[in-house]
């Protein structure tokens, strides 16, 4: 599906036409719902706010002219829903490591899992420590693999803020997987 | 072993993607709310009601209506005024006529020798000297007027509600505004630079062009204070030598590793900025900070200067 097509289907469902817009729920809410899911913390709210996004999507559309790509606006959509929801309610950031344990586990084979699951675990919750600037723009670029230029328009900034954001958030998960010791040495540092 | 940055992007790249719930597209295409057709024609075809027509421009018509409204009043005005100038000048004309002509002529004639038409006369001689009387009235009064719209005048073209103290204080705290404007240029450009030399294998551009894509707008190349500045506000419409702004480091491998080696500098406030991405504000007074080496320049601290933090 590329950014033409899907523009397409915007501007008809723009002038009415409901098979288009359903068509475009079918292409996108997967991948909405999956970085709502990330943010959010837990199935309902992210399910609750996929909802959100799309009501305020289809009232916004007069305004989408297609200057950007239509999975960048949506991202950007869903972005404000998630950041007025956390204001909304006051929410601590919800982190939870076993969860992405999980996640990893059922995506990998049992030999990957053994070898792979704990880092990869290790590195997504890092990922969910970093400033929210940091970790909004790794979940767009790098989980919902939007371009550069997607990211920078999903989150309206510039696309070298993107890149700096990028570099600086791998250096920062580089440093502090780098500076963790082993979880055996942990346990034999707290036994002496 | 600890995972380097190309393996941690590689597995933020296969992030496992959390599935939807069955039921969440049927309720999704359930709430499907599109706009109606009158709503979406806004962004497209404008429309031509004639109350939307009115509700899109009333904040545009109602001053210009205004304006003309107010230059009638003062077209009329200044008819009427040159009507009324018109009018005392020939009366003028007339009074000194009469002013001049010899006194026989003026004084009526005895009685004793004189009819009817004499006395007529007479009285006319009198109404008429009354008239001049009350127009040389008008007269004083009118140039009492006309002094005072000289003063009026004299006070309207001045600058008004300032004294020459604040003027000056305005000029400083202007120039003051222009050279820090110029400095958050300067720190712009050396985040660029840092950025582009991180993709290109440390490596700095070769020119201002070819940073396009990390200084985003080609507005910053220009000091503030520069007098030629020009309107460029695209890519396509610069070129790299209108910029106000010297690169003194262009196409320098590894200019990290020389921390106080010259970037960038604003040949108007001389602000530099370094390798190391600080901007110095050094002035005109103090030259000597900026040593040559190698055909490289160098900034060398000989007292502490105003430096902002990279």
């Amino acid at each position: 599906m590329d950014d033409s097509s899907a523009i397409q289907l915007a501007e008809a469902a723009r002038h009415g036409d409901r098979a288009a817009a359903t068509r475009l729920i079918e292409l996108f809410y997967q991948r909405v719902y999956a970085f709502l899911r990330r943010l959010a913390g837990n199935d309902a709210d992210a399910a609750d706010l996929t909802q959100r996004t799309f009501a305020r999507g289809w009232q916004a559309l007069p305004t989408f002219v297609g200057r950007s790509s239509f999975s960048s606006w949506i991202h950007g959509i869903a972005h404000h829903v998630y950041v007025d929801w956390r204001r909304a309610n006051h929410r601590m950031e919800p982190r939870s490591p076993e969860w992405w344990a999980d996640c990893v586990a059922s995506g990998l084979t049992p030999a990957e899992a053994s070898s792979k699951s704990d880092l990869a675990a290790t590195v997504f919750a890092r990922v969910d420590e970093l400033s929210p600037e940091l970790r909004d723009t790794v979940h767009l670029h790098y989980y919902q693999e939007l371009t550069l230029q997607e990211t920078a328009d999903a989150l309206g900034i510039a696309t070298s803020t993107v890149k700096y954001r990028l570099r600086q958030a791998l250096t920062e998960l580089h440093k502090q997987l780098s500076d963790e010791r082993h979880p055996a040495a942990l346990t034999a540092a707290r036994n002496s | 072993m600890k995972p380097t940055e190309s393996q941690i992007e590689e597995l933020l790249r296969h992030a496992p993607r959390p599935a939807a719930p069955t039921e969440l597209r049927d309720k999704l295409t359930g709430q499907i709310q599109l706009p109606t057709r009158a709503a979406a024609s806004v962004n497209g075809v404008s429309s031509l009601h004639p109350r939307s027509w009115w509700q899109r421009w009333w904040p545009a018509l109602a001053p210009a209506t205004a304006s003309v409204a107010c230059a009638v009043v003062i077209a009329v005005q200044q008819n009427e005024i040159a009507t009324l100038q018109q009018t005392v000048r020939g009366l003028n004309a007339a009074l000194t006529a009469a002013t001049n002509s010899p006194p026989d002529k003026i004084q009526a004639p005895p009685t004793s020798s004189v009819g009817p038409a004499a006395e007529t006369e007479a009285e006319e001689i009198a109404r008429l000297q009354q008239r001049a009387a009350s127009l040389t009235a008008e007269i004083g009064r009118l140039e009492a007027v006309q002094q005072v719209n000289a003063g009026l005048r004299s006070q309207i073209s001045a600058p008004v509600g300032f004294s020459q103290p604040e003027l000056d204080a305005l000029a400083a705290a202007k120039e003051r505004a222009q050279s820090i404007a110029c400095i958050n240029n300067l720190k712009q450009i050396g985040l660029a630079v840092r950025i582009y030399a991180d993709d290109y294998n440390g490596v700095n551009p070769p020119d201002f062009l070819s940073m396009s894509n990390e200084l985003g707008s080609p507005k910053i190349l220009f000091c503030p204070a520069s007098t030629n500045h020009p309107s460029v506000k695209t890519w396509t419409d610069f070129a790299a030598t209108v910029a106000s702004y010297e690169f003194l480091a262009a196409g320098v491998t590894n200019a990290a590793a020389e921390p106080q080696r010259i970037l960038t500098r604003c040949p108007i406030h001389n602000n530099i900025g370094l390798c190391d991405g600080s901007v110095q504000k050094v002035g005109k007074d103090h030259p000597e900070w900026t040593v040559e080496r190698d055909g490289k320049l160098y900034f060398e601290v000989k007292s502490s200067p105003a430096k902002t933090n990279p």
